[in-house]
């Protein structure tokens, strides 16, 4: 992080005015110093109660966000399939895709699929490469960088307004990240949106093994390259809302699975290729996003890949501010904290911030503080003052902690 | 138990709580106004945290609360409710301003920037008070760096106007 009050400015000619006087270059310069000056006394300092109460309303919003990408969940689905349709029926001649897919090395601590989930992905059709592409096949068999220019990840995030999604779970360290653009040149600088003209611009990141350039990367032989990425590309509202209402649409080689955000995420085999395809919705102030990964890797490890390792580590805690309105006990802070102000919203399987709803047991016991373990979860009340039980944090297990008694 | 995101939360908002409330304050003359946005901000940041990349993260509250700034600027209610708790920074500059002293050329400065419309004025802020560069404003708003260029150029051209001019017989800032 920068400080920008530590190191003034001194290139004020800010509308490149290089015909300016000496005259204007010093009137620049007298007004920044003299908006810093005058700002100076408006910085004050962050109390921690401001945080507490930032922090939960942040919470609240996040919570308001996951409903929202639930709603809106089968969108990029639709728009995915819908490019791989196009792309499949553009082609003319055929060739058979061979190579193997590398594995994609995991974190430690990627997210644990439930047993229930892992059957669903591995009972997925093997359906990857069962399409052959051609020469035919322009953006198959063409590089990638013949439709999109490489781009500085973090500028193009900035300028964008979105964050590219990322593989949280890959251990990435044995690869280089490349972000691209396919955005045209005479549209750079323009909003992240869908133009009138109807063209979408579309950010990816790129994982590229040692030794491979993303300009040998065609996305028909990425995978079998052991290329990963992950895209995101802005919808319509129109498309936001046909996405909602054909949420329950059949579609046999693919399936959906719950994200630990709460909304869910299409998996389907790459037709064209060996390796795995998740898409899921993405929902900012900005707008709806069709977000992606293709991982070179079978379904369950893209998916392993793919998610937030821990969905506990969206957590909180909270500075005590007042005693008053908490439980008599600490289980039952626990029960307030899980059923919350907006359980009706939940499915009654999850309880606050989506932890588990039963199988809380005791893990750490103090004279002024308790800490329940739920599978992956912790949370832990303070008794504020005599009787009066809060929880005051949440968060996840860590690999060296105990595991919870039976 | 794993607070890691609570805690580097808490060292981040540290840090840029100081900084974002000078960029609002900046932009609306008002501590409240300046504070609800800096607060209004991190609740979005927050909930994005996890999301976050660490290195980019003043960028990215900066990024989200100037857009507030502007967002919320094109409500009309706003641009006529103007509350401090310093009502020296809202009176109407007098014959002596805004030359008298440095606060009050200050003072000048700021109801000067506010009559700016949205986008000259963040460009100010982005730009003298945050030392960012044509190309890192442009990003920030989402606009072409000819954009940036040509709306500090008319904001320069205002600025220098109104705050080199001699007032009128009323003392309001041309």
């Amino acid at each position: 992080m920068t400080d920008p009050s530590a190191d003034p400015p001194t290139d004020l000619d800010v509308v490149d005015d290089v015909g300016g006087s000496e005259a204007d270059h010093t009137l620049d310069a007298d007004l920044s110093r003299l908006l810093r000056e005058t700002t100076s006394r408006a910085g004050g300092t962050a109390a921690p109660r401001d945080l507490a109460a930032v922090k939960e309303r942040g919470l609240r919003r996040r919570r308001r966000t996951r409903v929202r990408r639930a709603a809106a969940a089968a969108a990029a689905a639709v728009v995915v399939v819908a490019v791989v349709s196009v792309e499949v029926h553009d082609g003319g001649r055929t060739t058979t895709v061979s190579g193997t897919t590398a594995p994609v090395p995991l974190l430690p601590d990627a997210v644990v699929l439930p047993p229930d989930v892992e059957r669903q992905l591995q009972a997925l059709p093997d359906t990857a490469g069962r399409l052959t592409r051609g020469a035919n096949l322009g953006y198959l068999d063409g590089p990638v960088t013949r439709w999109a220019d490489v781009v500085e990840c973090s500028a193009a995030q900035r300028q964008a307004g979105i964050l590219i999604p990322a593989l949280r779970g890959m251990d990435a360290s044995g690869f280089t990240e490349v972000c691209a653009s396919n955005a045209r040149a005479e549209d750079a600088g323009e909003e992240f949106s869908v133009t009138a003209s109807g063209a979408r611009p579309t950010l990816y990141r790129f994982y590229l093994p040692q030794g491979v350039d993303l300009g040998q990367v065609t996305p028909g032989s990425a995978a079998a390259m052991g290329v990963s990425w992950t895209s995101i590309t802005p919808l319509t509202e129109q498309e936001a809302a046909e996405g909602h209402e054909r949420e329950g649409l059949p579609r046999e080689d693919a399936t959906s699975v719950a994200r630990p955000q709460g909304d869910r995420a299409v998996v389907s085999p790459v037709l064209w290729s060996r390796g795995t395809e998740v898409s899921w919705t993405e929902q900012t102030g900005a707008g709806t996003f069709a977000a992606g990964a293709t991982v070179a890797a079978d379904p369950v490890t893209a998916v392993r890949a793919t998610f937030d390792p821990h969905p506990c580590d969206s957590g909180f805690s909270i500075t005590p501010a007042r005693a008053s309105g908490g439980a008599l006990t600490a289980r039952g802070a626990l029960q307030d904290w899980l059923e919350g102000d907006d359980a009706a919203d939940r499915p009654p399987q999850t309880g606050g911030q989506g932890a588990p709803r039963m199988g809380w047991v005791v893990v750490e016991e103090r004279e002024d503080q308790r800490t329940f373990a739920a599978g992956d979860w912790r949370v832990t009340a303070h008794e504020l003052s005599w009787s009066s039980w809060r929880v005051t944090g949440q968060g996840c297990a860590s690999p060296s902690d105990p595991a919870p008694p039976a | 138990m794993r607070r890691s995101v609570e805690e580097s939360f808490d060292d981040f908002a540290v840090f840029a709580i100081p900084r974002l409330r000078k960029v609002a304050h900046a932009w609306s003359r008002d501590r409240h106004r300046a504070e609800d946005a800096v607060q209004g901000t991190l609740e979005r940041v927050f909930a994005a945290w996890p999301r976050v990349r660490r290195g980019e993260a003043y960028g990215y509250a900066r990024t989200t609360l100037v857009r507030l700034l502007i967002s919320e600027e094109r409500r009309a209610w706003r641009r006529h409710e103007v509350t401090s708790d310093d009502p020296g920074q809202h009176e109407r500059l007098g014959p002596d301003h805004p030359t008298a002293d440095q606060r009050d050329d200050g003072a000048a400065l700021l109801a000067v920037l506010a009559e700016l419309p949205p986008r000259q004025r963040a460009v100010v802020v982005l730009r003298y008070l945050e030392g960012l560069t044509v190309t890192e404003t442009a990003q920030t708003l989402r606009c072409s760096e000819g954009t940036v260029k040509s709306q500090a150029h008319d904001a320069r051209r205002v600025l220098r106007e109104r705050l080199t001019s001699t007032p009128d017989v009323e003392g309001a800032p041309r």
